[in-house]
């Protein structure tokens, strides 16, 4: 009885976390994850045909009387983004489907000949077989777009003729993150050793720097980068006036000003979790390399650094795994070129209205963070902590 | 590798801001000696070490190493061992790496740094475990790397602050008996940092005694309880018994003072300042009798307030009149075995008193 009420009890604080974690993140997480292989509009707006066409989508009388039930039956709007959706599959879809319903006012439609008597496109396989794919409530479409596929003339996959932007957009996204993280690393470094090894007026004076813009928002200090880089701004007025430059320079919307932003906005956390490597480094250590005959270089070198290396890890990883979705200093200081991934998602959900590939282009940056993730936990197992000597 | 027979310190001192840590500290110490440095916490003594691996410069004075002048040479090119109180184990290296380390870093080839690693492990006796790191090692053990690490490189000097100190009794009694086996073995000098007067007596050669950022005085163990300069030495170094004495006739050998009273002979030297003097008196030279022996001997007579039974003898505080509560040994089974109140006599020979300048009471 009281193994059962113990069981009872750990369920029960073990419920409480697990409704937190499932309403916080994976509902929505998982809302995301189908909305990017979701296909119902046209599952729900053609349910007659749906059911009725097979998987190779061989027209039949049968399908062409259920599709032209459907589209008699459909309002204008459903329609409309049926067509839309329609057309990314078979170019030329959309204002077939659109003069198939104006048509069906006059006509009635028994079979597949009643539809070619509308108009001769429906001969062509190709439209047929995008009824077909689309009948199943899920597509991976957006995916392919993602990964820049896109439908040839005979209804298969090709690599569209622009490339593959997103994949593009990816990579400039990792390589960006990885910069930031390189560069945010490269200052945080000295700038965690002065604040740990400092005397103690420096100590609080960084310490304070650091944790202020910390505390405040993204926005605000991207906004102040702007000022301080646009054209009349204070670096371009100092430069002028000490006669460096003639015109002003540009430094933001391009790379150097993002880049430069972003890293100012995420070095807190590339610097404390270095501080607190450097904390737990006892000076003697310093003193007991010195007396072993190491020089300072050597010292730090073969003493100091390797045991900084979880810190200057953790600080890399979060700025790196930040940075990947990073997305207002991007938008307010960088050139188009100079946009991350959530750039885009933010303007196929804001602007294009097209959530299917939000989605699908957030579930891919999410699954490199956690690919991310996966490597940081890696590293951090086989890079144990080499617990201090008494 | 310098050749020098020995490491002198000229009249160092040492400022922190306004506050002197040492004063004038002038010391000898002889190559290949074992010298501990025993001072009570916060005595300097920590300071005087850092002074001499470089760590810390000092306001005024000199050092030296043989003829060469080393007192603003860095740390890191004097060629001084030392093992730290916490032993500074460098975690992210396993033992064996931690003794190449000086190694390393004074580019020896690949065989030979083997070779030695494996040499300094032995010594002490951790062959086995070179493979762990720090982090999975015992206190002791912790402390026998730090030490082969320090000797790895034969180091002209070695420096240990403390380094047993946080070790137990046991192990602190085991380690004292290896390090002297090492010292003896490679002849290396040793500077041994203690406030544990016993620690420094049964380790060292030479004894130095610190009291505020002062030497005291520095020699032999024996030297330092036997015939000590002045009360703090005196009082550092085992139980005494001072009492206040005059000086009657300073005849060398024969000596005569008043000590409570009393004209007794006095066979050691006879400090120079001529006012009051104190006789110090080790427990265990004092006999405790039940009647004078007459005279021509040393005698005072008391009354027994405690005897303290230890086992293997027996501490007994006399009251003596005009000189205040007296601490004596007798032997476990002695055949007087007087009462607590009864009133005994105590003798002790001309030669074992040690006359000592009566000192104003320190500030
Ligand atoms: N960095 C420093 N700044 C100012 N004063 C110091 C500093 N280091 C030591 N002192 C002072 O110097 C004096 C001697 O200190 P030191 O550490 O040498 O003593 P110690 O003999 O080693 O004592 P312990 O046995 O407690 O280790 C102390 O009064 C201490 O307060
Ligand atoms: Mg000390």
């Amino acid at each position: 009885m009281s193994r059962v009420s113990l069981y009872l009890s750990t369920l029960l604080l073990v419920a409480l976390p697990v409704a937190y974690v499932a309403f916080l993140y994976l509902v929505p997480l998982g809302g995301v994850a189908l909305r990017s292989v979701d296909n119902s509009t046209i599952h729900a707006n053609l349910p007659a045909t749906a059911s009725a066409i097979d998987e190779a989508g061989a027209p039949s009388d049968e399908v062409a009387a259920a599709l032209a039930k459907d589209l008699a039956a459909a309002d204008r709007r459903s329609l409309g983004e049926l067509a839309r959706l329609l057309n990314l599959d078979a170019p030329g879809m959309r204002s077939l489907l659109l003069k198939t319903k104006r048509a069906l006012d006059e006509v009635e439609v028994k079979g597949l000949a009643d539809l070619r008597a509308i108009d001769p496109d429906w001969d062509e396989p190709i439209y047929w077989q995008a009824l077909a794919e689309n009948a199943q409530p899920y597509t991976f479409r957006y995916y392919a777009t993602a990964i820049g596929l896109d439908r040839d003339p005979a209804g298969g996959w090709q690599f569209g003729a622009e490339g593959a932007i997103y994949l593009q957009i990816l990579l400039r996204t990792f390589w960006m993150s990885l910069q930031v993280a390189v560069i945010a690393c490269l200052i945080a470094y000295p700038l965690a050793h002065a604040i740990a090894n400092g005397p103690p007026t420096v100590r609080v004076l960084l310490l304070g720097a650091v944790l202020l813009s910390f505390w405040m928002s993204i926005l605000v200090r991207t906004t102040a980068w702007v000022v301080i880089l646009q054209r009349e701004g204070l670096v371009n007025e100092a430069l002028m006036a000490l006669g460096l430059v003639r015109e002003p320079v540009q430094l933001i919307f391009n790379r150097l000003g993002t880049l430069l932003a972003m890293v100012h906005v995420l070095l807190p956390f590339a610097v404390l979790p270095l501080l607190n490597n450097m904390k737990q480094i006892p000076a003697q250590q310093r003193d007991a390399a010195r007396s072993l005959g190491a020089g300072p270089f050597e010292s730090f070198l073969r003493v100091y650094l390797p045991q900084t290396m979880r810190g200057i890890l953790v600080g890399a990883g979060t700025v790196f795994i930040l940075s990947l979705g990073f997305y207002i200093t991007p938008a307010l200081v960088g050139s188009p070129g100079d946009q991350l991934l959530s750039y885009y998602i933010a303007d196929f959900m804001l602007k294009q209205l097209n959530w299917g590939m939000a989605s699908t282009l957030s579930v891919i940056l999410l699954a490199c963070v956690l690919l991310g993730l996966a490597v940081a936990w890696l590293v951090n197992l086989l890079w144990r902590p080499a617990a201090r000597a008494a | 590798m310098t050749t020098h027979d020995r490491l002198r310190l000229e009249r160092l001192s040492k400022h922190y801001g306004r506050h002197q840590v040492l004063h004038d500290v002038s010391l000898d110490i002889e190559r290949g000696s074992f010298l501990t440095l025993l001072g009570p916490s916060g005595s300097g003594k920590t300071t005087l070490l850092k002074v001499l691996a470089g760590f810390e410069r000092c306001s005024a004075g000199r050092l030296l190493l043989g003829d060469a002048d080393i007192t603003s040479l860095p740390a890191e090119r004097r060629n001084f061992g030392l093992v730290f109180q916490g032993y500074a184990l460098f975690p992210h290296m396993t033992v064996a790496n931690n003794v190449a380390f000086p190694l390393k870093v004074r580019r020896w080839d690949r065989s030979r740094i083997e070779a030695r690693v494996r040499e300094m492990l032995e010594l002490v006796q951790l062959g086995h475990l070179a493979h762990r790191k720090p982090a999975e090692l015992s206190g002791g053990q912790q402390q026998r790397v730090a030490l082969a690490r320090a000797l790895a490189f034969e180091p002209d000097l070695l420096l240990l602050d403390e380094p047993m100190s946080a070790l137990d009794r046991k192990l602190r009694a085991d380690l004292q008996i290896e390090l002297r086996r090492i010292h003896r073995r490679l002849g290396t000098t040793f500077v041994y940092v203690t406030h544990d007067q016993d620690e420094a007596m049964t380790m060292s050669d030479q004894v130095a005694v610190l009291d505020h950022g002062r030497l005291m005085q520095v020699g032999p163990p024996e030297t330092l309880y036997e015939r000590p300069e002045n009360r703090f030495v005196a009082e550092f170094l085992g139980r005494s018994n001072f009492l206040p004495a005059r000086l009657l006739a300073a005849e060398g050998p024969g000596s005569r003072i008043e000590v409570a009273g009393r004209t007794c002979r006095h066979a050691g030297p006879v400090p120079e300042a001529g006012h009051g003097v104190s006789l110090l008196l080790r427990p265990e030279d004092i006999e405790v009798r039940p009647a004078s022996p007459g005279d021509g001997w040393n005698c005072l007579s008391g009354r027994l307030q405690i005897r303290t039974y230890f086992g293997d003898r027996a501490l007994y505080q006399v009251e003596v009149p005009g000189a205040g509560t007296v601490s004596a040994y007798a032997p476990a089974r002695p055949e007087f075995r007087p009462a607590e109140g009864d009133e005994v006599h105590l003798v002790w020979r001309a030669e074992d008193g040690v006359l000592l300048p009566a000192e104003a009471e320190r500030s």
